[in-house]
């Protein structure tokens, strides 16, 4: 039996001057690109990306942080944990297999618990599910 | 009564990955015979493993140390399960081997993206297999000592077998791109000493502007791929075959989490294979789980790539009958980038247009490989870029018109030199120059059954979407191209391919066959409506439809999970 990831992880990097998230998964794969992105617009407004694949701009880490803890709320998820991508590149290279990177990566960067994941359960947390 | 060793399933997967590979080196050498034999097929795929034949890069093992090595042994035995053997020499990282292939003592640099992301693999067996770079100078020189000590081993015993010389590629946010691609240091100092090279030689470029500077790294790249392959087809040359470009599937960074959580759709691979076999190259699913490999992508598999492309690649065998031949993709369109990142053609929305009637019809290829020479098919449209023209390609392209080819050609970013010799060519031969307003300036020219089309296409992006789109209909109109019309449900993927005509056909020019797969869970339609030049032949592999015919009318249903070929002759 595979070890499922424990809630969201996020692996950041700075592009041309601001901040994007290239990886962002929950336990399935990435997560639901087009709910986050709806989210994204509330928090932020539309913004003009050149690197429109990845979630972005962000004009700070404060930024990532709250997007991402907004989404580990919406999803009900435990934890998130935000990674630079130097820590994801030191635990990919260090991982053989897929099992060891799974379990590894909910330990890596900053990690931001949700203590309110176990009492909500809303649209978004059965959609991201 | 002989007494045999079971093949399992999982270790049969792990050892014959599909499309007649086999990797030697995942079993012992005493059941290389049992599993040969149950490949069918009489042709079987064997890449070189550099990495599994030496530790170091310095010392080589054939047959000394370890029986696995023995390829001379894996060619007798493969004669005994009657299995031709077909090598593939990596002259790029292959991704499905620990450290992409290289022995471990030269995986020094992890190769990262040009964002800096570590580029790794998962395998069918979820190893992570991270690439190491081939711009590191030891790796090209011990890549080097490879090729020479495989080929001093074929000569000494005598292995005829054709090697044919492999780049991996890999998808990226629908962009091609080598497994060699790399911006670790190893890459940057090379790059360093390209720049400085050219220098010397007296080239001029600006390193601040970044278009300037991703068109040397791309030149940087390509030169270096470009040794690796000269160095293996010297050093093979008894044996070397050819080159050919393999698409991996599963080989996709966007898809990685998904694999890394076991969460992979089928449906990706299925567009990823449709994709390479639109680039030309030839599709692999060794990356991809077993598990993933069933119902109708493993069909897709079959038919489209170890029955279609599988032989025509890598087999040198001459057609005497053509109709012998298997079949090859339906390609109406060949379409000519500068490279791989350009994205002219989808600000044109072309794609979205070719899609619409002419789903995976079409052929993506390098503008290098535009050249007038007789493998031209003249029945195709060529779309081309005015800004990708020289010399050479402009006289080329004069050359195909002149020989009744079509070419699409956007003047944007045209030399106006090329647009003044072009008036010259008009006058000298008295061609009349039709000039039409819609949506953009479109210049027509004919010549018996050449045509040239020329529009502006700076514009066209400003135009809203169902306009561009009926811009390109209209113009795809005018090309009299025989096909039939089809209504398909969103879900159901199809591809076409097409042969010559055997003997018993002969009222047939040609024969194409339409592949039907609907890979949802739900019920699907498909309508096709052809004319007379059209003559419905058979239904072929039906599973889970249910069809209805009628004059120049065919309605399919699909069941979740079905499939069906349908065989159309088609007249002159």
């Amino acid at each position: 039996m595979s070890e499922s990831i424990k809630g969201l992880s996020a692996v950041y990097t700075q592009l041309q001057g601001h901040y994007y998230l290239i990886h962002f998964i929950n336990n399935h794969g990435s997560v639901d690109a087009e709910i986050a992105w709806t989210i994204f617009d509330e928090l932020f407004g539309r913004r003009e990306s050149i690197y429109p694949q990845y979630f972005g701009p962000f004009n700070g880490l404060d930024d990532v942080t709250k997007f991402c803890f907004r989404i580990c709320d919406e999803a009900s998820e435990p934890q998130v944990n935000l990674m630079s991508l130097e820590d994801f590149n030191e635990v990919l290279e260090a991982s053989s297999t897929v099992e060891v990177l799974r379990q590894r990566l909910p330990t890596l960067g900053t990690i931001i618990a949700n203590p309110d994941a176990d009492n909500k359960k809303g649209l978004f947390g059965k959609l991201f599910n | 009564m002989t007494l045999t060793t079971p093949v399992l399933p999982q270790d049969f997967d792990a050892v014959c990955p599909g499309e007649q590979w086999f990797f030697y080196w995942r079993t012992s050498a005493s059941l290389w015979q049992s599993k040969l034999e149950a490949i069918p097929g009489q042709f079987v795929v064997v890449p070189l493993n550099w990495a599994f034949h030496s530790e170091t890069g310095e010392y080589y093992d054939f047959a000394r140390e370890k029986p696995e090595t023995n390829l001379r042994k894996l060619v007798e035995v493969a004669k005994l399960a009657g299995k031709q053997i077909i090598f593939l020499m990596p002259v790029t990282p292959f991704p499905f081997l620990p450290n992409g292939g290289l022995p471990h003592i030269l995986a020094r640099n992890l190769c990262v993206n040009e964002l800096g992301e570590a580029r790794a693999f998962v395998d069918s067996e979820g190893a992570i297999h991270k690439m190491y770079s081939y711009f590191d100078p030891r790796v090209f020189q011990a890549f080097a000592r490879f090729c020479q000590k495989t080929a001093e081993y074929f000569s000494i015993h005598g292995i005829a077998c054709d090697v044919y010389g492999v780049r991996g590629r890999y998808f990226e946010h629908g962009i091609s791109k080598s497994m060699m691609l790399d911006r670790s240091v190893a890459f940057e100092k090379g790059f360093r000493r390209f720049i400085e090279a050219k220098k010397k030689e007296g080239d001029s470029f600006d390193l601040t502007q970044a278009s300037q500077e991703q068109a040397l790294m791309a030149e940087y790249e390509l030169s270096v791929e470009d040794m690796y392959v000269q160095t293996a087809k010297e050093e093979m040359n008894a044996n070397w075959g050819d080159l050919v470009d393999i698409g991996f599937l599963g080989g996709s960074p966007d898809l990685m989490m998904e694999r890394v959580c076991s969460n992979e759709s089928p449906t990706f691979h299925s567009r990823e294979l449709f994709s390479w076999l639109c680039r030309d190259a030839l599709p692999s699913s060794v990356l991809l789980p077993a598990r993933i490999k069933k119902g109708n992508l493993l069909k897709q598999l079959d038919a489209l790539v170890t029955q279609t492309i599988l032989p025509r690649k890598l087999t040198d065998a001459v057609y005497e009958d053509q109709w012998n031949a298997p079949w090859q993709p339906l390609t109406f369109f060949e379409v000519f980038k500068e490279n791989e990142d350009e994205i002219l053609w989808e600000r044109l929305a072309l794609w979205e247009a070719l899609d619409q009637k002419y789903r995976w019809c079409y052929r993506v290829r390098p503008v290098e490989d535009f050249r007038f020479n007789e493998e031209v098919d003249f029945s195709r449209v060529i779309f081309l870029s005015g800004k990708d023209l020289n010399d050479r390609a402009f006289s080329d392209l004069l050359k195909v018109f002149m020989s009744g080819g079509k070419v699409v050609l956007n003047r944007t970013g045209i030399d106006i030199l090329f647009l003044r010799r072009f008036e010259t060519f008009f006058l000298e031969n008295s061609l009349k120059v039709e000039k039409i307003n819609f949506h953009t300036m479109l210049h027509n020219i004919t010549l018996g059954d050449g045509r040239l089309l020329i529009f502006q296409g700076e514009k066209l992006p400003e135009l809203k979407a169902a306009e561009l789109s009926k811009f390109w209909q209209k113009i795809l109109e005018t090309y009299d191209l025989v096909h039939v019309d089809m209504d398909v449900e969103e879900g159901v993927d199809h591809f076409w391919r097409v042969r010559e005509a055997k003997p018993s056909e002969l009222s047939f020019e040609e024969i194409r066959r339409l592949n039907l797969y609907n890979s949802t869970s739900y019920r699907k339609k498909v309508e096709i409506r052809f004319q007379k030049t059209f003559a419905l032949l058979k239904l072929v592999d039906e599973t889970n439809v249910r069809t209805q015919s009628g004059q120049g009318l065919l309605q399919i249903e699909i069941l979740p999970g079905g499939s069906v070929a349908v065989d159309f002759g088609v007249y002159s």
